[in-house]
């Protein structure tokens, strides 16, 4: 069902049932956020905005603002942070009223919808604003959890959920979720790969071509992006010589620039090598079309990964 | 209502008193200027709605059944803090205060123990959050009555008339909104700026009742004011003078945001104390 389907279908609607006074504001986005049975569940807790974006965040942040109740703010991505950008910074960032943007289709999800529906930049955006917790989910258990720990968060939280229908799993058991606290998902010594949303999972298929070369890699999901799990890059910067990170996100301001902002001021650093989208528009087309143009697929991890060791 | 409520002629010396506060803080602000003009256009708007419109309790300003009052044109400060002081939600000596850093009123802050429900900040933000206001009130059965001012100009601003779309379709006639129609922003008049045209057809057309006042009017003001019509929301076009109440400002562009020299405020103080 994908990670939007999984976080509206099972999270949405586990958290309704305990917190009736929650509530979901959508921006013509029912179906698109897969909140269809959530709707016919709960259509007391849902409140449309229409296709108007920025009143849906400034709606969402009155509907808390009495009693501070949980308000869910579910579109795509790429509306909900950048679309309603200054309503997200004086509502969530400032005011920090009680509401969790949950976008959908981040990356390069909507394929041939292209560049108005793609997510490339948002978390670039998200992060430099204070007060917003970012998580960013790998697969579609991980995002029903983040979903349900958003929930409990006191304070504006940014969910960005990736991928298609079919999402590759990464968490094959039931695992310990915890906002803050990286996984580490694969221990290797010679690289760490800090990898995010979909990236986690070409990050570990990277990861399995590189075992075959003889170079072991550690993999971490990191899925809160704010606020860093800095303990666990400590370790990383302290056991690792190279360290890569990669993210279905500009190599500008994502994940790789937070993990550079924090390495820049310590001193005996390992190399930080930045793999995500590029600074361009790719050319137009479907999913993995636009990962090979910006090297994201896992051979192509994998080599790069080989390459910079070999310099 | 659970206070007193003023009459016509406690209203007429309450914004007498307003205008002279309003003039006391420009002269304060010094050098970073101050909004004057936008201010004095609403004097009697504001007057009117602590005066005799809005249900509070200045003993209790968190008092839950309160009326809901959202200042959008938030820069008009010289006549929204001056009203809150009047009427007891905080000591007038703080008003000469709201420039200063980390001052109570400085900013766009959020202090519901001093009358403010929210931080506009850019023009045209609150109306979506009162939309959002409104409607949990309604969903949760309250009996408060939600109201906010706008500028005319500030409705340029496009998200505005989304939320003017959604809450006539969430028929919130628990919502009525003032617009300060003083037909001038920051370049000088809106009609040959960007032509605002008749506001109050178009809140019909969007689905509001809408009735159009002399905004300095103040029986017109309360008459507006009292009206809740069913299953709509309501929008007031109240029709005011920027500057109103100093002849030299008066429709002056140049005082939107303006600094106010001692000799000028002296003119000021002297005119609207005659009048």
């Amino acid at each position: 069902m994908g990670q939007k389907g999984a976080a509206a279908g099972i999270g949405m609607m586990e958290l309704a049932k305990r917190d009736p006074d929650m509530r979901v504001v959508v921006a013509d986005s029912v179906a698109i956020a897969s909140l269809d049975r959530f709707n016919n569940s709960y259509p007391d807790q849902v409140v449309n905005a229409g296709i108007s974006e920025q009143s849906m965040i400034g709606i969402a942040a009155g509907l808390s603002s009495e009693d501070g109740r949980v308000v869910y703010a579910c579109t795509y991505a790429e509306f909900v942070v950048t679309r309603a950008l200054e309503f997200v910074r004086h509502n969530l960032a400032y005011h920090q009223f009680n509401v969790k943007l949950v976008g959908n289709s981040a990356g390069f999800a909507m394929e041939t919808l292209s560049i108005s529906h793609w997510a490339t930049e948002d978390i670039a955006y998200a992060r430099a604003l204070p007060n917003l917790t970012i998580l960013s989910a790998c697969d579609s258990l991980e995002a029903i959890k983040m979903v349900m720990a958003a929930h409990d968060v006191k304070g504006p939280v940014y969910v960005r959920l990736s991928g298609l229908l079919n999402c590759p799993i990464v968490y094959t058991k039931d695992f310990n979720y915890q906002i803050g606290k990286a996984n580490v998902l694969r221990e290797g010594e010679d690289v760490t790969i800090v990898a995010t949303g979909m990236m986690v999972r070409e990050a570990l298929d990277a990861a399995e071509l590189l075992a075959a070369q003889n170079i072991n890699c550690s993999v971490i999901d990191m899925h809160t992006i704010k606020p860093l799990d800095t303990n666990c890059l400590d370790e990383v910067f302290a056991k690792s010589k190279l360290v890569v990170s990669v993210e279905e996100h500009s190599v500008i301001g994502g994940l790789g620039g937070a993990i550079a902002e924090y390495k820049a001021d310590k001193v005996h650093m390992p190399r930080l090598i930045r793999m995500g989208i590029g600074d361009f528009f790719c050319k137009l087309g479907d999913l993995r079309y636009c990962w090979e143009q910006h090297g994201l697929t896992a051979p192509q991890i994998a080599g790069r990964i080989k390459m910079e060791l070999d310099k | 209502m659970n206070r007193k409520i003023l009459s016509e002629e406690e209203i007429k010396a309450l914004c007498k008193r307003m205008r002279l506060h309003a003039m006391d803080m420009a002269l304060a602000a010094g050098n970073r200027g101050a909004h004057i003009s936008g201010s004095l256009s609403c004097i009697e708007i504001y007057a009117v709605l602590y005066g005799a419109i809005l249900n509070y309790d200045t003993d209790n300003p968190l008092w839950n059944e309160r009326d809901r009052f959202i200042a959008g044109k938030e820069h008009a400060r010289l006549a929204e803090f001056p009203a809150r002081a009047e009427m007891g939600f905080f000591p007038v000596d703080v008003l000469n205060s709201y420039e200063e850093n980390d001052g109570l009123l400085v900013g766009h802050q959020l202090r519901k123990e001093l009358g403010s429900e929210y931080g506009s900040m850019s023009l045209g933000m609150e109306m979506s959050f009162v939309v959002g206001k409104a409607l949990i009130a309604k969903q949760t059965q309250q009996k408060y009555h939600v109201y906010c001012l706008l500028g005319d100009a500030e409705c340029e601003e496009g998200s505005v008339w989304e939320s003017f779309i959604s809450a006539a379709h969430y028929k919130l006639d628990n919502l009525t909104v003032i617009i300060d129609r003083n037909y001038m922003s920051v370049d000088g008049n809106t009609e040959e700026l960007m032509a605002q045209l008749d506001m109050q057809q178009k809140m019909e057309a969007f689905g509001w009742e809408s009735v159009t006042i002399d905004g300095h009017d103040i029986l017109q003001l309360i008459d507006a004011l009292s009206h809740k019509p069913e299953g709509k929301p309501y929008a007031v076009i109240a029709r005011t003078v920027k500057g109103k109440g100093v002849s030299f400002i008066e429709n002056n562009k140049s005082w939107h945001q303006a600094i106010l020299s001692k000799e000028l405020y002296s003119r000021a103080v002297e005119e609207i104390q005659n009048s």
